[in-house]
């Protein structure tokens, strides 16, 4: 028990429900256990390492890769089984009745448990799947268990009723001082990782063994990073990228290890402006070794500037849509779209025609405008448009006068390959439907590169 | 490149080159091709030619690719190493940012399996998202390739002694697990390979991000991350839009699970301008497109799809439109074979090329005796063939250098009135003499405010070209001096175009460069002497500053011209004869017709289908496909009973409204039927509303009309 509890550090509670729950031999084991949680709560760590420590029988099954239950079948026949052979498994029955014969072949009593990892997949197979394997031992003559890890809560599988109630166990989140806890145990691969990568003289080698050096650090890292990110496994990366950044400078002699304002003040704006790059994992592995044959100035130096320049597409769409290479004729079709999407049918004659008359402006329609100003079109979302509509806007936009040609057509397919428009693939005929899905920025910056003002036919704007 | 070699090269892929196949199509047309046409020589000299054009693509292919290709290679071997983030479950993947050209990114995929195939893995497999609506048939193929891939592999690999499984893995039993089995006991259980470097990674590549259903893919990566610790797999993304349309698509668990580094692959446009500048516009290419038609491909390529696959398929086809049949074309080949085919030409060969338009402004120029000699001796008709041709070849080796040329020195200038790049130039030269044009006369003059800095640079690079141009020909050059000498001695000649042309500009841009960077120190001498020396090329920028100080105070004093200006302006205009000695538009040349495809309209009209306005000809106007005699129409709005009754109908609705009724539009119909009948009567036959129905059918069928549901007799028009 003493040692589980090093291995899976701060989750003292659950090991002790999971172990009350399975832990005695000769005793029966539970129907069903259901244990959920959010991501990264060490839920499957803390089973398997309960599973391993009580060395019963136990297969595990993610079930994402589940696509048929099929697989979930065979696998857990094959898992049993002792030797290898092909399992062959369709339906529910033969699984039960797989059981059964093992049970008198090579089992007997003797404590099965099933572990379903990321069980909320499951209820995209058939519906009864789930709850025959919730009362899986009344089925056969075994004494087995299933184990359903998820993250979501219990409630949101919806079975019919009749359903035998598992027992709930719930793994809350690690709080800001388990999160340290954790982490600083894995101080000795950090540091290992940095002495891989940078050459350090034995003396500053031993200022960063120091364990205070990374407490330290740990704790700036947290304050940062604690509020946005409770995924200890992304945490746990993000440590280690910064924690580089963060003893650079004292490799390099800059600031001492013990000046910790300085530190603090060099490693500050790192943090923040590594925070949008949480979850991203990016590899930033220098090409190692470039092999001599080939040293261009220009590839070593991208990925540098690439980091930055991620950055900024994420955040503005505006560098983003510029990096963007469209054919000429493709950006205003993508406009087209777009004033497609985002004006309604009704104003096309006034927006697109030369001598579309003059309207009056009635006092009702004036108010009515007023009132309905926080739902501009804009705002409210695309609507969706017929190809005809589009090619006549995006005629009506162009000056030149090009024919209809196939190359034009082939481009619509392409946008909506691309994921700059969405509708059906196919083409149908009569009514083939689209909807431009860029904002309007986006549209504003593609407009810019091709002259073209935007907001002059976006009936919002008028 | 090498003529000589070119041309050994281009008979090689010859015997050979078609057994890799270009297109599914073409293969199965072979055959035909071969029986029918192997025996000219205009089909020869094409398939030549094409040869030879398709071995330089592949050339640049590799050299191009190589680069991006070999890092992606390095990638993926070195992922294996880092352990310790695939033990957290996190994926190696690279991703290709390859630009929005589809078609292209085919060849570049194959080209990086070849390469990983060679020097990494066998294990790849590449999975397009046609072959993966879901996450089963996304699993199933990539398990099936990576397995199979393998033992279609270890049948050359004779001495691996772990034998394969010779039962075959169905489809449907292509499980994650049965790859891991399939892995575990092809690396783990023969203990003797531990001569093995490291596990092979198996390498799973999808190359169209975009097309991909996100949800398949998330769960792809997720069930790839929980085996990631016992196989190292790598992940290739083929992104066609930017990095952020993965991370958009991927939400944050499963982004985390994936290690992405990014490789940049060229922009289409560079690579374009690559091809076109290093393969066709070139003097070694003899196949030479027009201004007109070479300005309606790249526009195609510009304007609707930024692929180079299409724009090299285009250029295929004006080859095939300009060979086709005519045995005049033969002659556009290389220079060593011009000799031995023109004596190959027939009497009726020769006299359609004396039928050349261009012929006749060269006749003007000779003397009487030569003219009737001309057309008379048809040996005599040859050799001067020859020594034209090959004075063109001459002009195309100086002209294309010009133009080279004349693109280093206008690319930096403000305003860019003729362009940057050689295509843009070229389209301006070949169409017209560019010389004479304003746009030309505007670079000039602006040329001569050039800084010294800038100009010694530009004349530097200049110098570059012409040099790499001279190392070109020199190995060539005992063939070319001898047939020149052969008939100099009757024909009117003012061959100073060529190589002599090429190294007399040589000398010159020398003169002018070395006067240029001297110049600099004459212009201190007039206001004081400085006595170091700064002709070395390191001291230019400093002194430019100089210069410019020494100007600014010339000019306050009174504009007395340096020695620099004085320099700069006579090189301008010694750059201007030298430009309209070499650019001369193609046209003005003797038998251009030979080497210079020009017919626009025709490729526009093949290359460009537009289906509506096809549609339309037809319907308003089948003559132009049904050549008959009988629907010649005075107008294309006019009407006679005599056209096919959809024609008709179809006639009759363009003058409707949104709405048609159904009885007038037959009431109508019937009018042009019958002419002279009542007016009741005519619709009521039965043969007129069967003809009529028809066609309304048709045309519903051709989306034209459909039914209307508030008005159960009227239609309502699609289109307008």
């Amino acid at each position: 028990m003493e040692e589980l509890q090093n291995k899976v550090p701060c989750r003292e509670e659950q090991l002790n429900g999971l172990f009350n729950l399975l832990g005695d031999g000769d005793e029966c084991l539970p129907c069903s256990i259901f244990i959920s949680g959010s991501m990264a709560t060490g839920k499957t760590l803390c089973i398997n390492a309960v599973l391993r420590c009580l060395s019963y029988k136990h297969v595990v099954i993610d079930c994402i890769e589940c696509y048929t239950p099929k697989i979930i079948f065979e696998t857990i026949l094959s898992g049993l089984e002792d030797e290898e052979i092909e399992v062959k498994c369709e339906t529910m029955m033969d699984l039960v009745n797989g059981l059964n014969r093992l049970q008198e072949a090579q089992l007997g009593y003797n404590p099965i448990v099933l572990v379903f990892d990321r069980a909320e997949r499951l209820r995209n197979l058939d519906a009864n799947i789930m709850s025959a394997f919730l009362k899986l031992r009344e089925l056969c003559n075994l004494n087995i268990c299933c184990i359903f890890v998820t993250h979501l809560i219990y409630e949101s599988f919806n079975f019919r009723r009749g359903v035998r109630e598992p027992i709930k166990l719930y793994f809350s989140n690690y709080n800001k001082e388990e999160l340290f806890k954790i982490i600083f145990l894995q101080q000795k691969t950090f540091i290992h990782h940095l002495l891989v990568t940078y050459e350090v003289d034995n003396e500053i080698k031993g200022e960063l063994e120091k364990p205070e050096l990374f407490a330290n650090f740990l704790n700036a890292f947290l304050s940062v990073f604690y509020r946005p990110c409770r995924d200890l496994i992304e945490l746990q990366h993000m440590a280690c990228v910064n924690f580089m950044k963060y003893c650079e400078p004292i490799i390099k002699n800059e600031i001492s290890a013990m000046d910790l304002t300085k530190l603090w003040r060099h490693i500050s704006p790192i943090l923040k402006s590594s925070l949008e790059l949480l979850y991203l994992r990016l590899s930033d592995a220098k090409a190692v070794k470039p092999s001599p044959g080939k040293e261009n100035s220009d590839t070593d130096s991208i990925p540098h500037n690439f980091e930055n320049m991620l950055k900024e597409e994420l955040t503005s769409t505006k560098t983003f849509a510029q990096s963007f290479e469209l054919p000429y004729y493709a950006k205003f079709l993508l406009i087209a779209a777009y004033l497609a999407s985002y004006n309604s049918p009704m104003e096309d004659k006034r927006l697109f025609m030369k001598n579309h008359g003059k309207q009056r402006k009635r006092l009702q329609q004036v108010k009515a405008k007023a009132k309905i100003s926080e739902k501009l079109n804009t705002q409210l979302g695309p609507k969706v448009f017929t190809l005809h509509r589009l090619l006549a806007i995006f005629y009506a936009i162009l000056e030149e006068k090009i024919g209809l040609t196939s190359n034009l057509l082939a481009q619509i397919a392409t946008l909506v390959e691309l994921k700059l428009i969405a509708g059906s693939k196919e083409i149908d005929l009569d009514t083939a439907k689209y909807k431009c899905i860029v904002g309007y920025d986006f549209i504003s910056a593609v407009a810019q590169t091709v002259g073209f003002n935007v907001r002059k036919y976006l009936y919002d704007f008028m | 490149m090498d003529t000589t070699a070119s041309v050994s090269k281009g008979v090689f892929l010859f015997t050979n080159g078609f057994k890799k196949g270009k297109g599914i199509k073409k293969k199965s047309e072979q055959p035909l091709f071969e029986k029918m046409f192997m025996k000219e020589p205009w089909y020869e000299t094409y398939k030549q030619n094409w040869n030879y054009i398709e071995q330089q693509l592949q050339d640049l292919h590799h050299k191009s690719y190589s680069v991006l290709l070999n890092n992606v290679v390095d990638y993926i071997k070195y992922s294996g190493i880092n352990e310790t983030a695939t033990l957290e479950g996190v994926i190696p993947s690279a991703t290709l940012l390859t630009g929005v050209n589809q078609p292209d990114h085919v060849s570049q995929f194959t080209a990086l399996i070849d390469i990983i195939r060679d020097e990494v893995t066998p294990h790849v497999a590449l999975v397009n998202s046609q072959d993966a609506p879901s996450i089963k048939h996304l699993v199933e193929n990539t398990v099936w390739q990576l397995i199979n891939g393998k033992t279609a592999l270890e049948n050359y690999d004779e001495e691996d002694e772990h034998i394969s499984p010779t039962k075959k893995l169905r489809k449907s039993q292509c499980t994650m697990k049965a790859l891991k089995n399939w892995y575990e006991s092809r690396h783990q259980s023969p203990t003797k390979k531990k001569t093995l470097p490291l596990k092979k990674p198996l390498v799973i590549i999808i190359p169209d991000f975009e097309s991909f259903n996100c949800s398949v893919l998330q769960d792809f990566v997720m069930i790839v991350s929980g085996y990631v610790s016992i196989m190292p797999i790598v992940l290739v993304f083929g992104v066609a839009t930017s990095v952020s349309a993965l991370h958009n698509s991927f939400p944050y668990h499963v982004s985390s699970k994936l290690l992405i580094k990014v490789f940049h692959s060229h922009s289409s446009v560079v690579y374009m301008n690559q091809v076109l500048e290093d393969i066709f516009l070139t003097h070694t290419c003899p196949f030479q497109l027009s201004g007109k038609a070479f300005e309606l491909l790249t526009d195609v390529f510009l304007f609707y799809d930024f692929s180079v696959t299409g724009l090299i398929q285009s250029i295929k086809y004006c080859m095939m439109e300009h060979f086709y049949g005519d045995n005049l074309q033969s002659l556009c080949c290389d220079r060593e074979q011009l000799e031995e085919l023109i004596m190959k030409l027939s009497a009726e060969d020769l006299e359609s090329i004396r039928q050349l338009m261009s012929f006749r402004p060269f006749l003007e120029q000779q003397d009487c005796r030569t003219k009737i000699k001309l057309f008379e001796d048809d040996n005599f008709f040859r050799e001067a063939l020859y020594h034209e041709l090959d004075r063109h070849h001459d002009y195309l080796y100086s002209f294309y250098m010009c133009l080279r040329l004349l693109c280093v020195f206008v690319k930096d200038l403000p305003k860019n009135t003729l362009g940057k790049t050689v295509r843009e130039i070229y389209t301006k030269c070949s169409a017209e003499c560019v010389t004479e044009t304003t746009a030309f006369k505007d670079c000039m003059q602006l040329l001569k405010f050039q800084s010294q800095f800038k100009m010694v640079e530009s004349i530097k690079n200049a110098l570059k070209i012409i040099n790499s141009y001279l190392q070109v020909v020199s190995p060539v050059k005992p063939l070319l001096t001898s047939p020149t000498k052969n008939n100099s001695n009757n024909l009117s000649l003012n061959d100073d175009l060529g190589q002599n042309f090429v190294k007399s500009l040589r000398v010159h841009l020398l003169t002018f460069l070395r006067q240029i960077e001297n110049a600099n120190t004459e212009t201190t001498v007039l206001t004081n002497v400085s006595p170091e020396a700064d002709g070395n090329d390191e001291n230019v920028p400093g002194n430019r500053y100089k210069l410019k100080e020494k100007l600014l105070k010339a000019t306050r004093v009174d504009r007395v011209q340096s020695e620099f200006e004085m320099v700069r302006s006579r090189f301008v205009s010694y750059l201007e004869d030298m430009f309209s000695k070499g650019l001369q538009s193609a046209r003005t040349q003797p038998f251009h017709e030979i080497l210079l495809f020009t017919d626009v309209s025709n490729v526009r009209k093949n290359i460009i289908g537009s289906p509506r306005g096809a549609v339309h000809t037809a319907l308003s106007n089948p003559v132009h496909y049904l050549q008959c005699s009988c629907c010649q129409l005075p107008s294309s709005d006019s009407v006679t009973e005599s056209l096919p009754d959809v024609c008709l109908a179809y006639k009759l609705h363009r003058e409707c409204g949104m709405y048609i009724n159904l009885y007038d539009w037959l009431q109508a119909f019937a009018t042009v039927l019958h002419p002279d009948e009542e007016d009741d009567q005519r619709h009521q036959h039965p043969l007129t509303q069967l003809r009529f129905t028809r066609a309304v059918a048709e045309l519903q069928f051709l989306g034209f009309i459909k039914s209307y549901k508030r008005k159960t007799d009227h239609v309502m028009r699609l289109t307008w």
